[in-house]
């Protein structure tokens, strides 16, 4: 800009066709300094200076520049990719942990704890909370939403419950995660009623007896029912007929008719010798209990599954995935893939600056030099030119650019192509306009009446008359041009949808603008911020260089 | 100098965050409010529309609106291949068998079926008395009728190849008709059963033959609850009561179902919000959370058949080696793409096909383990990783998925680029092998059974352009063991077959098995009785007003 400046500093006094070279330009400009004349470049610092705004802006830009260059060195984490596996152990430490491993165990009915054999049934209450599945060797629990629920785990007949809070929970009491039913005596005789003993085990590892306990605690986590189907309702293991008791809502199943009878009021009766099983089940947690009848019995029945045991029984993740909120760690947040949004929007500087200044570089160049043709020569040539270029202006810029985009393919390069085409019938037009004033000055025709080449008095005496206002609308464009490859890339025309652009970025953030502001704000803001600063900078330009530029 | 510029560039943002999200705080409650507001006047908005259309032809609150994603491609079932189409059609077209919600098997314009002893004949009793919306009776000649249309190749229907196991239609009987097989098929009557088999009047099977031109895509004439009013392009399409039908027992209970197709995820959920649609089907995820808070719209979800998975194509040198494809597996984090992607909707997918999927047999999950995946690279050596081309549809659903997925297979080595495509032109790339590499695809076999989930993905004859085998998976072991499946009448043989053609898929790992997804669907409380299919359609004949 500095030096453009200067060489319409030069061009105001007429130099006639002479062809001068760097040093003449040096020499003569410093001699000009000496002598104090009129310095159009001083006058014009002197304008600019005035103008605050401007100058913010320029500052701005500048600011902007550098950290586009300096992107890659000063982003705090990897633009593309997820924060996770860039964690320090420190942040990692500090954060919390977003999945589990639980390891699990069989407890069998004669007490004894052995490695489960098989994988059990896993469901989550509300997966909407957490995700839980299992393997061979251990319950997955992935953290998904913050809240709390209970994660099922099912093998047969048997159910068991574990705790999972992610990040913070409104339900903060301890849950009924198993409970344990043993025979009230070693063996029952035929004919007998048959006692049960009940305890509830929660969360926190204490043991309630006391039944009414139990069923405060079951009837409290009814609050914890996700609205999702769970296992709740999916039969698990042998299907048996089931007899409900009144009091507690225990469920009894009969495994054994032969050996045990369930009457309707809950009560169970000995019928004949043997091991009789009967399943339990109570608030979706369910256990199985062997029942003696006889003496003979004692000893006789095969050790089965009765609970499991598990590393633990409660466990505190966070939600870590996606859309963290902005904090110290990651300024602007992380976006839905969990990419650190700051990071994102200095990386993506590069690419819209790229944009906005080598297309409108291009289609300035391009318009200008048509420009200066249709003005100097005017007749066919400007009439054809002319006429092209309102084809062009009569279509608005984003469809024109979309159309490029539909003829070449999606792509940065192409997007430049795409800019670059709509800013050329725009400078070609205001070039043409200034060309043709200048054209008729009288040293033009000085310059032609002692026959000078036709391109010499183009760039050398009417080029630097029309300067000024190129760089007025350079800088106005390169606003514009942004925004424009803001917009197809928005449109996913850019190509890599992954890649850190603003206006991708605003795109994949869309859906979710709703719930989340920040993925949508910060590169929104660095557009708005961008492009104001250009259009400023562009005014200031203005008013400093030609006032009468303002209509 | 710069830094400290910078600096104060960062803090002018920050403070613009500031006042912002202070901003946002204040407008909280006052959002709450104008949602009570909205929703206080709920009433009155449905009442003023009720007298608004006094005046037309439909009695408002007796049509149903329903917004689905995309518009139907075509209304005649023999025709299309698309979840939102089969939704429009199953108000119109019955076929001889249907799935009830439980995915079994009931007949229902026909009385009865049985197979014979090998399972190549399948004899219908159909179902007598019942007229098409064009008052042509029909009859076991109507049967065979359609499905000699569909499997006519000059016809050239897209569902041609789903039917290519019928020999011949023989009619018995004037309600009698037996279907031959040109091999011992066990799954006839789950492909009978998908909507796809709608029978059509047999007038308009001789208006197209007559006049190659007649576009019965546009004239949807069955037997059904509902009768095809009209379809104005991108805008709606309209089915009405059919007052004749043959079941008074499950006539319907509405006037009319009007169906909108809106893209915009975010629009439908407003339109949802503020009543001016009643049903609402593929919701995103992250939209559910907030609008289980909603008073008047229910949001459910349940297990579906949808399948994700990359799909590489083993013509590719770099794809050949079996520890490059389980590496691949290992290097995606299916736990953490449910948590994030889906919003917890979403199981692992476990088998190449989903849980409620007739012959489904869970498999050891490939666990993340990043070095796993990183031996087996080397194993293979292919230490140095490559490079790869993603193709995925451009909805937020499939590149959101894409997007993940390449960055996490970035860290195994592989350079992965998205490319985003319409899912038509995508389709056509992948039918034609034009240059595919990686794809993400998504796979839900209508018919329910085993055989349409591994058949066309895995079976050497189902390559390009035949079908959806498009990454060239070649095994001849899977072969056999489906042929045999398909030809065994045996139950308990049959499933020991699919477990093992699953096992050995699973081993060597053709895709990269992502996740089987939750159906998310949501509807006003105002109406009931809509199902959301395992199959993702939906079934809405049962569908009415729950206060009126």
């Amino acid at each position: 800009m500095k030096n453009k400046s200067e060489k319409q500093a030069k061009s105001v006094s007429p130099l006639p066709g002479e062809r001068t070279t760097p040093g003449d330009d040096h020499r003569e400009n410093g001699g000009g300094e000496k002598e104090k004349p009129y310095s159009p470049f001083k006058d014009f610092v002197k304008k600019f200076s005035k103008q605050k705004m401007a100058l913010i802006a320029f500052f701005a830009i500048a600011i902007i520049i550098v950290v586009a260059i300096l992107a890659p060195i000063i982003v705090p984490f990897d633009p593309t990719v997820d924060v996770l596996s860039q964690y320090s152990q420190e942040d990692q430490d500090q954060l919390g942990d977003n999945r589990i491993n639980i390891g699990y165990q069989w407890v069998l009915s004669d007490g004894s704890v052995v490695e489960a054999t098989r994988v059990p049934m896993v469901d989550s209450g509300n997966r909407r909370v957490v995700n839980a599945r299992g393997s061979a060797d251990s319950i997955t629990a992935t953290a998904v939403n913050e809240g709390e629920t209970f994660v099922a785990v099912s093998h047969e007949n048997v159910t068991n419950y574990l705790r999972i809070v992610v990040t913070q929970s409104q339900f903060y009491r301890p849950i009924l995660t198993a409970v344990e039913v043993t025979p009230g005596k070693d063996y029952f005789a035929p004919g007998e009623e048959i006692t049960l003993e009940i305890k509830g085990h929660l969360s926190d590892g204490e043991v309630l007896e006391d039944r009414s306990e139990i069923a405060r605690v079951i009837e409290e986590m009814e609050e914890l029912q996700g609205s999702q189907d769970t296992t709740g309702g999916r039969i698990v293991g042998q299907q048996v007929e089931t007899v409900e008791e009144g009091v507690l809502g225990i469920i009894f199943g009969n495994m054994d008719e032969e050996i045990l009878t369930i009457e309707e009021d809950g009560r169970i009766i000995a019928a004949q010798e043997g091991v009789g099983t009967v399943q339990v089940s109570l608030g979706g947690l369910s256990t199985v209990v062997q029942i003696p009848v006889g003496p003979t019995a004692l000893g006789q029945a095969e050790p089965i599954v009765t609970a499991f045991q598990f590393q633990e029984t409660e466990a505190q993740l966070v939600d870590l995935y996606k859309h963290q909120p902005p904090s110290t760690l990651h300024f602007f947040g992380t976006d839905h893939q969990n990419r650190d949004i700051f990071s994102r929007v200095l990386v993506g500087t590069r690419q819209t600056l790229t944009i906005g200044f080598v297309s409108v570089i291009l289609g300035a160049l391009l318009g200008t030099t048509l420009g200066l043709i249709a003005g100097y020569y005017g007749g066919r040539i400007d009439s054809l030119l002319t006429r092209a270029s309102d084809v062009l202006l009569a279509f608005p810029g984003v469809l024109l650019a979309i159309a490029v985009i539909a003829i070449l393919g999606p792509g940065i390069i192409n997007i430049i192509f795409a800019v670059a085409v709509f800013t050329v019938p725009i400078f070609l037009r205001i070039v043409r306009s200034s060309a043709m004033s200048v054209k008729n000055m009288t040293y033009v025709e000085a310059a032609k009446s002692i026959g000078v080449k036709d391109y010499v008095i183009i760039f050398r005496h009417i080029l630097p008359g029309t300067l000024s206002v190129i760089i007025v609308y350079l800088t106005m464009r390169i606003g514009t041009a942004i925004i424009i490859g803001a917009v197809l890339s928005y449109l996913g025309l850019g190509g890599d949808i992954t890649a850190p652009e603003w206006g991708a970025m605003l795109n994949a953030a869309k859906d979710n603008s709703r719930n989340v502001f920040h993925p949508t704000l910060f590169p929104g803001l660095a557009i708005v911020m961008t492009v104001l600063a250009f259009n400023l900078l562009g005014d200031g330009l203005r008013d400093a260089l030609d006032p009468k530029l303002k209509d | 100098m710069k830094k400290k510029k910078m600096l104060l560039f960062v803090l002018l943002l920050v403070t613009m965050l500031v006042f912002v999200s202070a901003c946002s705080d204040v407008e909280d409650p006052v959002d709450e409010e104008n949602g009570e507001e909205t929703e206080g006047t709920d009433d009155p908005v449905e009442e003023e529309e009720e007298g608004e259309d006094e005046s037309g032809m439909i009695e408002a609150g007796d049509e149903i609106v329903v917004a689905l994603e995309a518009e139907p491609t075509s209304l005649d079932p023999f025709n299309s291949t698309d979840g939102v189409s089969t939704s429009v059609q199953k108000t119109m077209f019955e076929g001889l068998l249907r799935f009830d919600e439980n995915l079994d098997i009931v007949p229902y314009l026909s009385e009865s079926y049985e197979y014979n002893d090998d399972a190549t004949e399948l004899r219908f009793t159909l179902r007598e008395g019942i007229n098409f919306h064009d008052g042509t009776e029909f009859n076991a000649e109507v049967v065979k009728a359609n499905f000699d249309f569909v499997l006519d190749e000059d016809n050239g229907l897209a569902r041609r190849s789903f039917f290519n196991f019928i020999e011949e239609v023989e009619v018995a009987d004037e309600f009698e008709i037996i279907i031959h097989a040109s091999e011992p098929n066990a799954s006839m009557a789950s492909y009978l059963a998908h909507p796809t088999a709608g029978m059509k009047s047999l007038d308009e099977l001789e208006k197209k033959m007559e006049d190659p031109d007649y576009n019965l895509d546009r004239n949807a004439i069955g037997t059904g609850p509902f009768r095809y009013v009209e379809w104005l392009d991108g805008q709606h399409v309209v089915v009405e009561k059919n007052e004749d039908y043959w079941d008074q027992d499950h006539m319907a209970q509405v006037e009319s179902i009007r169906f909108t197709s809106v893209q915009e995820a975010s629009t439908r959920v407003n339109q949802l919000k503020t009543g001016e649609v009643h049903f609402v089907d593929t919701l995103p995820t992250g939209e559910a959370d907030s609008l289980m808070d909603e008073e008047y719209v229910n949001v459910f979800s349940g297990p579906s058949m949808n399948v994700f998975y990359i799909g590489m194509n083993l013509q590719e040198e770099k794809y050949q080696d079996e520890n490059v494809r389980r590496a691949m597996n290992h290097g995606v984090d299916k736990d953490q793409l449910i948590a994030q992607v889906v919003d917890g909707f979403g199981r692992v997918a476990d088998s190449p096909i989903a849980p409620p999927v007739y012959g489904y047999s869970p498999q050891a999950v490939y666990e993340y383990d990043i070095d796993g995946a990183l031996d087996l690279m080397a194993e293979a050596g292919m230490e140095d990783g490559f490079e790869a081309t993603l193709w995925t549809r451009n909805s937020t659903e499939f590149t959101a998925i894409a997007e993940f997925v390449a960055m996490q297979l970035r860290e195994i080595g592989i350079e992965v680029d998205v490319q985003a495509y319409e899912s038509g032109t995508l389709f056509d790339m992948l039918d034609n092998n034009d240059g595919t590499d990686l794809w993400i695809g998504r796979w839900s076999p209508g018919t329910g059974e085993a055989d349409w989930g591994l058949r066309p993905n895995f079976a050497s004859d189902r390559v390009p352009p035949n079908y959806n085998n498009s990454g060239f998976y070649i095994n001849e072991e899977v072969d056999q063991l489906l042929n045999d499946a398909l030809e065994n009448p045996n139950e308990e043989e049959r499933l020991e077959l699919y477990h093992q053609a699953q096992e050995i898929i699973y081993q060597d790992a053709p895709w990269v098995f992502l996740h089987v997804v939750d159906a998310v669907a949501a509807q006003r409380t105002e109406v009931g009785g809509i199902y959301i299919m395992q199959d993702g359609s939906v079934d809405m004949n049962g569908v009415h007003f729950i206060n009126q």
